[in-house]
């Protein structure tokens, strides 16, 4: 694959995904505004650079994982939006869904139950004709940008976690591994117990038991 | 451009455990039929195909067992695998809807490849001949009427098997649209797919373009007839409508129309098919209601209550409602 072509209309199109990242990004704020308890809603075009990287990588058995990486990267745009509670993650997906039509949308967690590592919630959206505007040709904008709804410390927890994984020139060794283990389990007692509180209180604010 | 037609004959399969044999043959790309075809569906339909639908992810996942034999039969454009599309419509496809013609017909445009799906109903008629002086008549079943415009269709467009062919636009010319636009068996259950336009989208683009229309217009007729027609829209919930179907419901005059259409983010919303939501337009167009001591209960949408009512303060803590418009509707209630 030519990745020097590749990278040329990605730094092409890159301009444009930074504008319609934007208009995502005020559309979204309009939408979830009934929600109280969101801390940050960011949005961003993937730099030029990791698009290459992604673009560049390879399977377990050595193939390249995208042969057309232009159309499949579905990242290209990524919002996230950053709440208090877990509770308030599925809120906020129920009032995304009521307004934008996804092609997917999991949770992302670890597979194995003994396991602590990476947690958010995931949606492919549309890009909609009313995020692009007019003059645009819409084959240098993707079909669709990528949700991620986090709670403040599964949010903490990535950002540090892919910050070292940058920084390291090599593997982390088990350890480490291990240590950052610990904090995501860390991360997820502590939004397990902000919740139960949260809910706690709600529930007697509503005069519930 | 035709590439390729392919034709099936859809029996009633609904509720039917007995395994179905589906027949179906390529269509060449010459002839009556190929005439009709191109004629009935293909040159029309991008304006007759106005409903935006999307694949519903399965479990969550960026997968969809209709996209799957749709894509690959665009990649093989062989004829078993798009009888596993007629197989499965057979298997949707009730007494109401009787049998069925289905034609999958590939068409290219530049760098696109285009899939369109078609049903048209087979009917039964009358043949005669005359021979020798006599009339004979033959009853004839499973009949495609040449003229019958009462068809389903959806186009799917793309480049890329990978990241296309997830929406495309549909049209049910079979159904009736004062109730539906489109038939659930054949959206949500042969297709697998839903509105691509969320009702709350649809319903919070006209209810915005109506509330800032209303603020823009300065003339007093214009600014209480789309106040009239936001009252009226209440009537609209759960049915299919457009911005644009929305004005010429309501005879809105041109240049209450074009204020509307400007005031969406992009013109080609107008056309957009949607399922009016009353709640979410309701929470776009509030309404304030005053109840004064008198009995008298004064209403109209909360941000321009002021423009509507004009109020005057007494020295007795009473205050003076006035305005000005004409009468478009009245309603008595038992209780308020």
């Amino acid at each position: 694959m030519d990745y020097l072509a590749l990278q040329n209309i990605y730094a092409k199109r890159f301009p444009l995904l930074e504008k319609v990242a934007c208009k995502i990004k005020d559309d979204l704020k309009v939408k979830v505004k009934k929600c109280l308890r969101i801390d940050n809603i960011s949005a961003r075009a993937k730099s030029i650079e990791r698009f290459t990287i992604k673009a560049k990588r390879v399977n377990e058995d050595g193939s390249l994982k995208y042969d057309d990486p232009i159309n499949q990267i579905q990242d290209q745009i990524g919002v996230k939006i950053v709440t208090f509670y877990l509770s308030d993650v599925d809120e906020i997906e129920k009032i995304i869904k009521d307004y934008y039509t996804p092609i997917e949308h999991k949770k992302v967690a670890p597979d194995n139950i003994k396991e602590f590592g990476y947690e958010g919630k995931h949606l492919i959206l549309f890009i909609e004709d009313w995020h692009i505007g007019n003059g645009v040709d819409e084959k240098d904008i993707p079909n669709y940008f990528e949700l991620q709804i986090k709670t403040l410390f599964q949010h903490a927890w990535a950002e540090c976690e892919h910050d070292l994984g940058y920084k390291s020139d090599k593997p982390l060794n088990k350890e480490d591994k291990r240590n950052l283990a610990f904090t995501a389990a860390q991360a997820w007692g502590a939004d397990k117990i902000f919740n139960e509180v949260f809910i706690k209180i709600m529930r007697n604010e509503k005069g519930l038991q | 451009m035709f590439k390729r037609i392919f034709s099936f004959l859809v029996p009633v399969g609904k509720n039917i455990k007995e395994d179905i044999d589906i027949y179906g043959s390529e269509v060449p790309l010459e002839g009556n039929l190929y005439l009709t075809l191109n004629e009935k569906i293909v040159k029309n339909i991008n304006k007759e195909c106005d409903i935006p639908i999307s694949f519903i992810p399965e479990n969550g996942k960026q997968k969809n067992e209709v996209r799957n034999i749709l894509v690959e039969f665009l990649k093989t454009e062989a004829i078993d695998v798009g009888k596993l599309l007629a197989k499965r419509l057979c298997g949707f496809t009730s007494k109401i809807s009787g049998n069925g013609l289905l034609f999958l017909i590939i068409t290219n445009e530049n760098k696109y490849k285009n899939l369109i799906i078609s049903r048209f109903p087979v009917e039964s008629g009358l043949s005669t001949n005359i021979e020798k002086s006599k009339l004979n008549i033959e009853y004839l079943e499973n009949i495609f009427m040449k003229n019958s415009n009462y068809y389903k269709a959806t186009i799917y467009s793309g480049e890329s098997y990978d990241s296309d062919f997830w929406e495309g636009l549909a049209v049910d010319k079979q159904i009736n649209r004062k109730k539906r636009e489109l038939a659930d068996y054949w959206i949500k259950d042969f297709l697998k797919s839903q509105f691509r336009i969320t009702s709350k989208t649809g319903t919070s683009f006209l209810a915005t373009s109506l509330k800032e229309s209303i603020t823009k217009c300065k003339d007093v007729n214009s600014k209480n007839k789309l106040l009239s027609v936001a009252i009226l829209a209440e009537n609209l919930n759960g049915k299919a409508i457009s911005v644009n179907s929305f004005c010429n419901k309501y005879s809105l005059p041109d240049n209450l129309k074009d204020i509307i259409t400007k005031s969406l983010p992009t013109p080609e919303i107008a056309e957009i098919k949607f399922e009016f939501n009353l709640d979410e337009f309701k929470s776009i167009l509030a309404y304030t209601t005053i109840y004064l001591d008198n009995e008298a209960v004064l209403s109209a949408p909360s941000f321009a209550f002021h423009d509507v009512w004009e109020m005057e303060n007494d020295q007795n803590d009473k205050v003076r409602f006035s305005t000005y418009g004409q009468i478009v509707n009245e309603k008595i209630k038992s209780r308020i």
